[in-house]
């Protein structure tokens, strides 16, 4: 728990344990898995919404649905990928219902004012780290600001992992388009980036 | 290209600290469900717990989603079985041929 504080990544050990007490109805394991969960489904939530209560809501939509429901999770996949599903599922439900969202321009400047934005893995030198964290922040920062149609995609293929089919699925457009528009949103962020050189 | 790809790899590790403590809230939230939150598990999510839940759905989705792996692996496995296929059946009739030069008809 202090590990994850300090912004490591949760370990898969722990993570088994706590999912099989919470299982149980252990509510303390339930809160540990709050704690090491809970600002990977709030970002994930944020990146979607771009919203800081949007998330907030979210994030506490898609725990409380998984404190509901844990007693059927078998575990085949991992909780990690569990709760990624559905937090982008969630999200991604949410940003049709609420259409206002959908074009807001937001700055990751402003949040980054007043959130910090922290990495669960480093393992080189600090100079680089610094270069690297710096870059990083501002490639999210372009990404936050993509419209929808670049944004949703680009952020499940490249942040969370999700196949260009698994894409299409969730966005209900043709696998061609998805891969059109990563491939464009990825070309976005190059330029852009060309300017921070 | 490169650079951004590698932006990209790390940015999965990011994670923006909320400025309030949002596990709080969410713990807060926990200890007082109501009956009415059931209703957010809803068909769709049901639905999403069922698949979760299911070996062959999982295995069916690893297999869309990569589907040139799983074919390069089944048209392995299928020159494997066919190599020792040719192997065993050429054992065999290298096997018979042996025998037909030792046969006892042959010595007489």
């Amino acid at each position: 728990m202090e590990e994850h504080n300090k912004g490591s990544r949760p370990r898969e050990i722990d993570v088994k344990i706590l999912v099989a007490k919470s299982k149980k109805g252990d509510k303390a394991a339930f809160e540990e898995l709050v704690k090491k969960f809970s600002k990977y489904v709030y970002t994930t939530a944020f990146f979607i919404l771009r919203d800081i209560h949007e998330a907030e809501d979210a994030s506490q939509e898609v725990f409380v649905k998984v404190y509901l429901s844990i007693k059927g999770f078998r575990g085949l996949s991992s909780f990690k990928t569990w709760i990624r599903k559905l937090t982008v599922n969630t999200c991604i439900d949410k940003l049709r219902l609420y259409s206002k969202i959908k074009n807001k321009k937001v700055s990751l400047d402003k949040i980054t004012e007043e959130h910090e934005v922290v990495f669960t893995r480093f393992s080189q030198s600090l100079e680089v780290d610094f270069l690297n964290k710096e870059m990083v922040k501002e490639v999210l920062k372009i990404i936050v600001n993509l419209d929808e149609s670049y944004r949703i995609p680009i952020i499940l293929r490249d942040l969370q992992d999700y196949s260009y089919r698994e894409i299409s699925e969730l966005t209900g457009k043709p696998i061609g388009t998805v891969k059109t528009n990563i491939h464009r949103a990825r070309k976005m962020i190059k330029e852009k980036m060309k300017m921070y050189r | 290209m490169n650079n951004i790809n590698r932006y990209l790899k790390i940015a999965k590790a990011a994670v923006i600290k909320p400025s309030e403590d949002i596990d709080k809230k969410i713990i807060d939230r926990i200890s007082h469900i109501s009956k009415s939150d059931e209703k957010l598990l809803d068909e769709k999510f049901i639905d999403y717990l069922k698949k979760s839940n299911s070996r062959l759905y999982i295995t069916i989705e690893k297999i869309k989603n990569n589907p040139g792996v799983f074919i390069a692996a089944a048209i392995s496995i299928f020159f494997i079985i066919a190599f020792m296929i040719k192997i065993f059946l050429g054992e065999g009739e290298t096997g018979v041929g042996n025998n037909k030069l030792s046969s006892p008809k042959d010595d007489a």
